[in-house]
Parts: structure tokens; C-alpha cells; sequence
């Protein structure tokens, strides 16, 4: 009979005789209360809160253990934790080691690859890429590549665009690679535009938002392209969205001809709410 | 009448005993109950919307990104009863769905919706005399059906909308290049607005952190719970906003507990506001069912179902909306064994939420619908409502027909900032991710600040600073749409408090703060000051000439100088050695010398030295940094160096009151010392720290 099957009553007797309820987020020993055996994702993640208030140093080795629980979440959470802590400098060596690691299970390196992001250390620039370029699983390198955005490291943008430009097999990779490069100052928008004539739909809508994001006045020409004639009718709403961003008043033409013919209806949607913000009547 | 239950009955003899907790040692939980004939009819009703979701992959936690769960849609349930028929609204298997609210006509439905992996979450609006008649909102190829309008579009997620009462829709959103989340962790939720045609999207709120539960009451405000930090921690505050701009936002009541914290507020039939009231630490968004009280706090409001974390053998429910005589349209789950939180992940319990009627008296539950493979959350009877209570209008909304830009700001001074001698004011700007591309840290303490300008040209920050009164009133304007904080500040430029929150508004909108301590509203005294007869002093430096602070550009270079020189405070000598609280040696070292992302110098004067319990790790004892985020005039880096008057010194102090004697300032003002810092330096030092002492500046590279 399991024992957690008792707990419930347990706990309702002891509340009814006024016990103090228990904390399931907090532990009088930090390295109890970050157990991923013992505590699940949503725990864990409110126990680096309430370490974060204080900051032992017994909560070091456990938090870095867990830059390689499964749970995304979690592993970008020890990220952040040991980076507050100043750790990022050790937290970056662990998690470098687990993303290396050919033995290591693909979820662990998945999240060390996320927790190197959140670490936001400039030593992680050099395991990412590898892992982006290299790694056998693409979920892996799907994460590194958001990593590396999560970073804005100098180094970063050039192993993305590298990803995005054909050197990657997977579209969610080169997805996830167009998406971090939108975030990326000192992206090329040249270099990411390549992403506007990939096969997939998702690697061409990441593109086109993080041209947006870029709001870089050179490519509107692509861009108007992907309003008018992209496959698929999120690509081209995303494309007038971009626009806007630029601000192109070039564009208010082709916006309001998509607002009214075009045979996609959230397209045209979109370039109705683009004209209104362009303004350029 | 309600309905009867034989296991409602038994729930209602222990709740009568105020033993409600010991439903669960009897055995109750689980009731059901057949509803009476015409029940539906009853309260008015005879259709549910609601949203189908894919289970969670784990139980939840307000710290979670928004990731995609593909295998949800928003539903109808056609009739209030067992067994009825459910009709997808969006239709298609592979989306996600975030929230739902019914327009007031109950004729078309709002939802976050997103289609595919790549994609976001956007507003949708869907129109249900269509839909049920057979128009598509989904279609081939990416497309919307005529059913379906899509508002907003662009790379943020835009969460949980709902009709606001002056026609518009608002939402929450986190964009990628929107403000860093408080403390660094992500990006920060806050609420926006589009007009019904999804344009002009606005922002209504920024809280420096995320806004959790918002929901727009028959009064006309939004009510929810601002999740950001206060001295540098998490903290919880209630909050209420105006959507109109007109009004700002407000702290509303006392910060409610981490482990009930009020969800989703809605009206009852009796004026009192109900809300789900969940743990961070539990099974985020469920909880159990609480009401606030006269006083602004929260209370239980369910018998039965325990708010917080721990186990609940009567399960936990969300997102309620309450129906008439008691009873309340939820979205309930419970596990097997009732212990359902954060931690039945591991054993993979993730609760199945399933739509119910609850008695909010008896706590007995009637199920409406179950889907075992899918949550069923927000449900919404399909019925008219009003979103305004009868006699309430709304303010006008400033931004439109503005003639003069900026965002005024104006109050009195309290008696005790005043006596402390404030002479001026100055705003902060917070950063946001237009400003800050790269993630602010500011010591790992306040979100983003710095508000700053060279109006002089001599390529040093001036502060925006406006004066204050002979009554302590002040009146300013400050640049629109942008996050700001009010310092008032002493002759020495030094900080002596702070506006407790953030605000920000239209172009034409008025924020009053009073005392720098109020709730808003109109700020006493104000009326009558000698601020209020005056224009408001603009501070309108263009923003190209605005800057953030950033270490190594702005301070370090004058500890290169001044400090971190051969013997005194290099890396060699680190002087100022003290034996620190846990009987080590340390010194100060200033010197430039890479720390991890940031610097010696920068990691020595924020250090905070500590003694901390053995086995936990916990604080027990601790000292002052040379630099306190925030607070220049107690940071012992500037009382040290001593900081001149700055502003009003006619009859003030040469040197400020609040720095060590002038025998015992720091020796780099002594004679064979290294070149000194000049007056503007020590005030740019006394920026910095007031400023929340921030390593990277705006586009600054880490």
C-alpha cells in the first residue's frame, strides 16, 4: 500500500488538530527541497525561488544537478538560480560536460543545453554551437540553438545563421535558430532572410517574426513577397506584421491590396490591422 | 431551491460542524449528485463554453513559460446535463487554447489561440451563430474560417483575453522583446489592449513582473495580482488597474498569502467577489474557492476543498464563475488518492480537471462534462450579462484627442520625507526590451531603471529631476507609455523615497502620488497645493539622450583611477581588509578583473557578508554591502567617500549629513592620495547606486 495514499488524511487530521501544514516547496535542507526524486517540476521550481532568497551554500551542487532535469522549465530555472548565486562560471563547466557527453540521455542534454541559456555565461558560446552543429538528436540542438539566443553572446548569431542557411536538416532546429536570431542585435538580416525560402512553413513564419523583431528596412521586399504569395496563410499575416515593424510606408500598396483580395482571410486581416498601424495615409 | 444530495446532505452536516476538513476522513469525496429537472432552465442558461486542453505536463507553476500542448480546442457544451452534446468552436485537433470569455451579448467568444508549434498565441474571436451554423473557424493552410477573426498578430503570446466594458479587448501578453520578468528569469506578463478591430494595441499595465489572474469587474477596473519584486525578493501584490488609462493602477488590499493567492476575480449575486484561490508552491491556477473580504484580504469560501499546498481528498477546482443561490460553474479534478500538487507529476496523477457545478455552502459537486483525455478549464455559461454595473461610467480615455504628450505625475510629499529634506524629484524609467536588448541584471536586485540625460552636453548623465514645493507638492511630466518610479531625493541628489510601484500612462493621463506611499487616486491635498497651480515641469529630454547606467562604462573607469591603484584597492592589495562574519579575511578589491559575467570590483562592493545556520544554509547574521541597490544614502561606499550639495544649498550642509565626519572620509581626499572624484562623479555614484546599482547598461554587451 503506498504511503502517499495515506498522506491526504494524514494531513487533514493534523490540520483539524492545528498542526502547521507542511511546505511541499520548502525544506530546512536545500539539498531536500531541490531532490528531483522526490519533488516534481512545479515544486522544484518554487524551491529556487525561496532558495533564491538566501542563497545557501548547500543548495549549489543540487541546483546544478538539476541544469540536466527533463522538465525545460527547470533546467532554465537552475540556470538562473546559479546564475544569481554567481555560479554561472561552474554551472556553465556542468552542463558543458552533460551536453558533450555521448552517453548522456538526449533529455539531459536537451536540458543542459537550456541551462547553459539561462547561465547566460559567454563560456557557453563554444558548447552550443558544437552541440547545434553536431549533436546527433535534434531536440538537442533544437534547444541549443534557443540557447544561444537566450545568450546574446557575440559568436552566437554567426552558428545560428550558419543552422538556418542549410547546414541543419531539421526544420524545427532551423525554426528554433531563425526564432533566436530575432532576438539578436547583431544579426544579419541578410543572413537570416535565407530562412524565408525554407521548405517549412515554421521556418519561414520564425523568419519572417524575427525580421519583424529585427525591424531592419532592407528586407521589406522579401518580406512583401511572403504577404502576397507564401503558402501558407500564417506566413503571410506574420509578413504583415513584420512590415509594420519596419514601418515601411512602401509596403501600404501591397497591405491594402491583401486586405482586400487576398484568398487568405487572416492575412487580410492582418494587413487591415497593419495599415491602421502604419498610418502612412 | 438547490438540488438535494444524499452525499450533499452529509457534506452540509460537516461543514455545519465547521469540521469541513474531516469531509474528507468520512469518505465524501467524490459526490455527485443528479441535478433536479430544470435546473438549466433554472439559472438561465443552456449552454457552456469552455476550453479543452491536453493534460499539463506537470501540475503547474506560475514560473512556467507558455508552451504549446497541440490536442485542445474551445467547446460547447449544448445543455447543462449529463451526457449532453459538446460542439468544438475552433474544431481541429492540433491547436491550443488559453482562455475563453463570452462577449456580453453572449454571441461571439474570445480565446489564445495557437495553431501550430511555430506559431503563437493570438487573440481570436469567434462568432458562435456562425459557427454553429456551420462556417469553419480553422481552415486549410494556416487560414481562419468565416467564423473566426483573428486580433492580434506578432511573435508574443497573447493569453486569456476577455471583453473589457468600453468595447475593447484586453489580454496577457508576453512578447519576446518585451520587459525582463523582475529578478531576470524570463520576460514579463502584462496586460494589453486592442480596440474590437485589433487595432491599436496598447499597454495597460506593467507591474516589473507578471500580472497573474487579471479580470475586469463590474466597476470598470481589472483586478489581479502583480507578481514582481520588492527589495530585491518575490513579492505578491493585489492590484487594480484602470483600463482607460485614466486612473493608473492601484495596490489593492493587503498581499495575499503565497499558498491562496486570488485567481480570476468574478462578481457574485450578492456583490462579493469570488476567485480560485491557488498556491504558488500547489497545482498552479487551482485551488479552492475564496471570496474577498470587507478589509481586501481573501477568504475560504468553499467547504470542503482546503485552499494551498498539501493534499485535498476533495480535490482542487479553478477558474469558477458563480451562478445564483450559492452555486458556482467550475472546472474541477481531483487523483485518486486525493493527494494532488505539485509533486504527483512523479507518479503521473496530473490532475484531470473536468467541468462541475459546486454548492458553495455544502461543497457537494455535480459533474456537466468529462473528457479523460483532456482538461475542461474556463467554463462560461452562454448567457447576457452586463460588463458594467448600472450608474458606473467610464473615465475618458486620455491618449485620445491628447494635445500635449507626456504622462503627468503630481502629489504632496508626506511630512516625513519632507523633514527629511527633499528638494526635488526624480523619475526613473524602467527598461524595457526596446530600451535593453540585452537582459538586465541590476545586481540581481530591482527590474531595470534609469532615468537619465546629458541636456548640457558636457557627456555626463544629468538626472530628470523636477523641484518640489514649499508644501511639498509636485507636478510633473514625464515621457508616455513607459514605465516610471518617482524618487525624491535631498539636497545631495541622494534618494530619500521611492514610489513603492511602477506606473506609467497615455499621453494626457494623470498619476497621482501621494506621500510616494499611496494607492493612487487622487492624492490628499493636492487640490490645494501650490504644484496644482502651476504647469507641470516637463521632463522631456529626447529619448536619444537618455541612457542606462552601465559599470564598466560609467563607474569603473573612476575606480580605475581612483581606487584600484598599486597599495591601496588593486587586485594585489584588496586594502580595507576585515575579518568577515564567518572569521575570513577579506578586502575591497576594485579593480576590473573578470568575475564570472561581471567584475571584482562589482562583486566586492554589492558582497554582502553573511553568517549563515549550518545545516540549512540560512542567514542568520549579516552586514551591510558597500553598496546597498537603491539606497545611496545608506551605502557605506558613499557615506565613506562623502557626497557635496548638489541642489538648494543655501543653509544646507557642505557635505552630506548622512556620510561619515570629515575627519574619518575615505582617505583618497587626502593629500598624496591618487587623484580624487569630482563632485559630479561622487553624484554620478550616488545615481548609480539610487538607480539599483545595474552592471549592463542599455545595448550594452555583456
Amino acid at each position: 500500500m503506498s504511503t502517499r495514499g495515506l498522506a491526504p488524511r494524514w494531513l487533514l487530521l493534523a490540520l483539524a488538530l492545528g498542526w502547521p501544514a507542511p511546505s511541499r516547496a520548502q525544506s530546512a535542507d536545500p539539498a531536500a527541497s531541490l531532490d528531483a526524486l522526490r519533488h516534481g517540476a512545479g515544486a522544484l521550481l518554487l524551491a529556487l525561488e525561496e532558495l533564491d532568497r538566501y542563497h545557501p551554500p548547500q543548495a549549489t551542487a543540487p541546483a546544478t544537478a538539476l541544469l540536466a532535469h527533463p522538465e525545460p522549465d527547470v533546467a532554465r530555472a537552475a540556470g538562473w538560480y546559479l546564475r544569481r548565486e554567481g555560479q554561472a562560471g561552474a554551472g556553465v563547466t556542468a552542463a558543458a560536460g552533460i551536453l558533450a557527453a555521448a552517453d548522456a540521455l538526449p533529455e539531459a542534454r536537451r536540458a543542459a543545453a537550456l541551462g547553459l541559456g539561462a547561465l547566460r555565461d559567454g563560456g557557453a558560446v563554444g558548447p552550443l554551437s558544437a552541440a547545434l552543429a553536431g549533436d546527433a538528436e535534434a531536440e538537442v540542438r533544437a534547444a541549443a540553438a534557443e540557447a544561444l539566443g537566450e545568450l546574446h553572446r557575440a559568436g552566437a548569431a554567426a552558428a545560428l545563421q550558419q543552422a538556418l542557411a542549410g547546414g541543419e536538416g531539421d526544420p524545427a532546429v532551423r525554426a528554433q535558430a531563425a526564432r533566436a536570431l530575432g532576438g539578436l542585435p547583431d544579426a544579419e538580416p541578410v543572413a537570416v532572410s535565407a530562412g524565408l525560402s525554407d521548405v517549412d512553413a515554421g521556418v519561414r513564419l520564425e523568419t519572417v517574426f524575427a525580421l519583424g523583431r529585427l525591424g531592419d528596412r532592407s528586407q521589406s521586399g522579401k518580406l512583401l513577397l511572403s504577404l502576397q504569395s507564401d503558402a501558407d496563410c500564417r506566413v503571410r499575416a506574420a509578413a504583415a506584421w513584420a512590415l509594420t515593424r519596419a514601418g515601411d510606408c512602401s509596403a501600404a500598396a501591397a497591405l491594402r491590396q491583401v486586405r482586400d483580395a487576398s484568398t487568405c482571410r487572416v492575412a487580410a486581416q492582418a494587413a487591415g490591422f497593419a495599415l491602421a498601424e502604419l498610418a502612412c495615409d | 431551491m438547490r438540488w438535494q444530495a444524499t452525499c450533499g446532505r452529509r457534506a452540509r452536516r460537516a461543514a455545519r460542524a465547521s469540521l469541513a476538513c474531516l469531509a474528507g476522513l468520512l469518505g465524501l469525496q467524490g459526490c455527485t449528485a443528479e441535478p433536479p429537472a430544470g435546473l438549466v432552465g433554472k439559472y438561465g442558461f443552456e449552454r457552456v463554453a469552455f476550453v479543452r486542453r491536453a493534460h499539463a505536463p506537470h501540475a503547474g507553476s506560475p514560473l512556467a513559460e507558455p508552451a504549446f500542448a497541440p490536442g485542445g480546442d474551445a467547446a460547447l457544451l449544448m445543455t447543462a446535463a449529463p451526457g449532453a452534446a459538446v460542439r468544438s468552436l475552433t474544431g481541429g485537433l492540433d491547436a491550443d487554447v488559453r482562455g475563453l470569455d463570452l462577449s456580453p451579448d453572449g454571441e461571439r467568444a474570445l480565446v489564445g489561440l495557437r495553431t501550430a508549434p511555430q506559431d503563437r498565441y493570438h487573440v481570436v474571436e469567434i462568432d458562435l451563430t456562425r459557427r454553429l451554423d456551420g462556417d469553419a473557424c480553422l481552415a486549410e493552410g494556416g487560414d481562419l474560417g468565416p467564423a473566426c477573426r483573428q486580433l492580434t498578430f506578432g511573435p508574443a503570446d497573447d493569453l486569456e483575453p476577455q471583453y473589457l466594458p468600453d468595447g475593447r479587448v484586453a489580454f496577457l501578453r508576453q512578447a519576446p522583446d518585451g520587459p525582463v520578468d523582475f529578478l531576470g528569469r524570463g520576460r514579463a506578463l502584462e496586460l494589453w489592449a486592442v480596440e474590437a478591430d485589433g487595432t491599436r494595441p496598447v499597454r495597460l499595465s506593467f507591474t516589473g513582473g507578471r500580472l497573474l489572474g487579471a479580470r475586469g469587474l463590474p466597476d470598470g477596473w481589472v483586478l489581479g495580482v502583480a507578481w514582481s519584486s520588492r527589495a530585491g525578493l518575490a513579492s505578491l501584490t493585489p492590484v487594480r488597474l484602470d483600463p482607460s488609462g485614466a486612473r493608473g493602477l492601484r495596490v489593492d488590499g493587503p498581499a495575499p498569502d503565497p499558498g491562496a493567492v486570488p485567481l480570476g476575480a468574478v462578481r457574485d449575486a450578492y456583490g462579493q467577489l469570488v476567485a480560485a484561490c491557488s498556491a504558488l508552491g500547489g497545482t498552479w491556477e487551482a485551488g479552492s474557492l475564496c471570496m474577498q473580504a470587507p478589509e481586501g484580504g481573501w477568504l475560504p469560501a468553499l467547504s470542503g476543498i482546503p485552499a494551498g499546498v498539501g493534499c485535498s481528498p476533495e480535490g482542487r477546482l479553478r477558474d469558477p464563475w458563480p451562478l445564483a443561490e450559492g452555486l458556482a460553474l467550475v472546472s474541477y479534478a481531483k487523483v485518486p488518492d486525493g493527494c494532488m500538487n505539485a509533486e504527483d507529476e512523479l507518479d503521473g496523477r496530473n490532475p484531470d480537471f473536468a467541468l462541475a457545478i459546486v454548492d458553495r455552502v455544502t461543497g457537494a459537486r455535480f459533474p456537466l462534462a468529462s473528457d479523460a483525455a483532456r482538461d475542461e478549464l474556463w467554463p462560461r455559461p452562454v448567457l447576457e450579462r452586463s460588463l458594467l454595473d448600472a450608474g458606473v461610467s467610464l473615465p475618458a480615455r486620455p491618449e485620445l484627442g491628447c494635445a500635449t504628450p507626456g504622462v503627468v505625475l503630481e502629489g504632496v510629499l508626506d511630512e516625513a520625507t519632507r523633514s527629511a529634506g527633499a528638494v526635488g524629484l526624480r523619475v526613473l524609467v524602467g527598461l524595457d526590451g526596446s530600451l535593453a536588448p540585452w537582459d538586465m541584471e541590476l545586481g540581481g536586485l530591482e527590474p531595470a531603471t534609469v532615468c537619465t540625460g546629458d541636456g548640457d552636453g558636457d557627456g555626463l548623465a544629468d538626472s530628470q529631476s523636477a523641484p518640489v514645493e514649499a508644501d511639498g507638492s509636485f507636478r510633473l511630466r514625464a515621457p508616455a507609455g513607459q514605465p516610471l518610479r518617482v524618487q525624491a531625493v535631498d539636497a545631495y541628489g541622494a534618494a530619500l523615497a521611492q514610489d513603492p510601484i511602477w506606473r506609467d500612462g497615455p499621453d494626457c493621463g494623470r498619476r497621482s502620488c501621494g506621500a510616494c506611499h499611496a494607492n493612487g487616486g487622487e492624492a490628499p491635498g493636492f487640490a490645494a497645493s501650490l504644484a496644482a497651480a502651476r504647469a507641470p515641469s516637463p521632463l522631456d529630454a529626447p529619448a536619444a539622450d537618455r541612457r542606462a547606467f552601465d559599470f564598466r562604462a560609467d563607474i569603473q573607469p573612476l575606480l580605475d583611477r581612483s581606487c584600484a591603484v598599486a597599495g591601496c584597492h588593486d587586485a594585489q592589495t584588496a586594502a580595507g581588509a576585515y575579518v568577515d562574519l564567518g572569521g575570513q579575511l577579506r578586502g575591497l578589491d576594485l579593480s576590473a578583473t573578470p568575475q564570472g559575467r561581471r567584475s571584482t570590483a562589482y562583486a566586492d562592493l554589492l558582497s554582502v557578508d553573511v553568517r549563515r545556520e549550518e545545516a540549512s544554509g540560512r542567514v542568520l547574521e549579516s552586514r551591510r554591502p558597500y553598496v546597498t541597490p537603491g539606497r545611496a544614502r545608506e551605502s557605506r561606499l558613499l557615506q565613506r567617500l562623502g557626497v557635496p550639495c548638489r541642489w538648494a544649498c543655501a543653509g544646507a550642509e557642505a557635505w552630506a549629513p548622512w556620510g561619515v565626519p570629515e575627519a574619518r572620509r575615505h582617505p583618497e581626499d587626502q593629500a598624496g592620495a591618487a587623484p580624487g572624484l569630482t563632485d559630479e562623479e561622487r553624484w554620478r555614484l550616488v545615481e548609480w547606486v539610487d538607480a539599483g546599482a545595474p552592471f549592463h547598461g542599455a545595448g550594452a554587451a555583456p
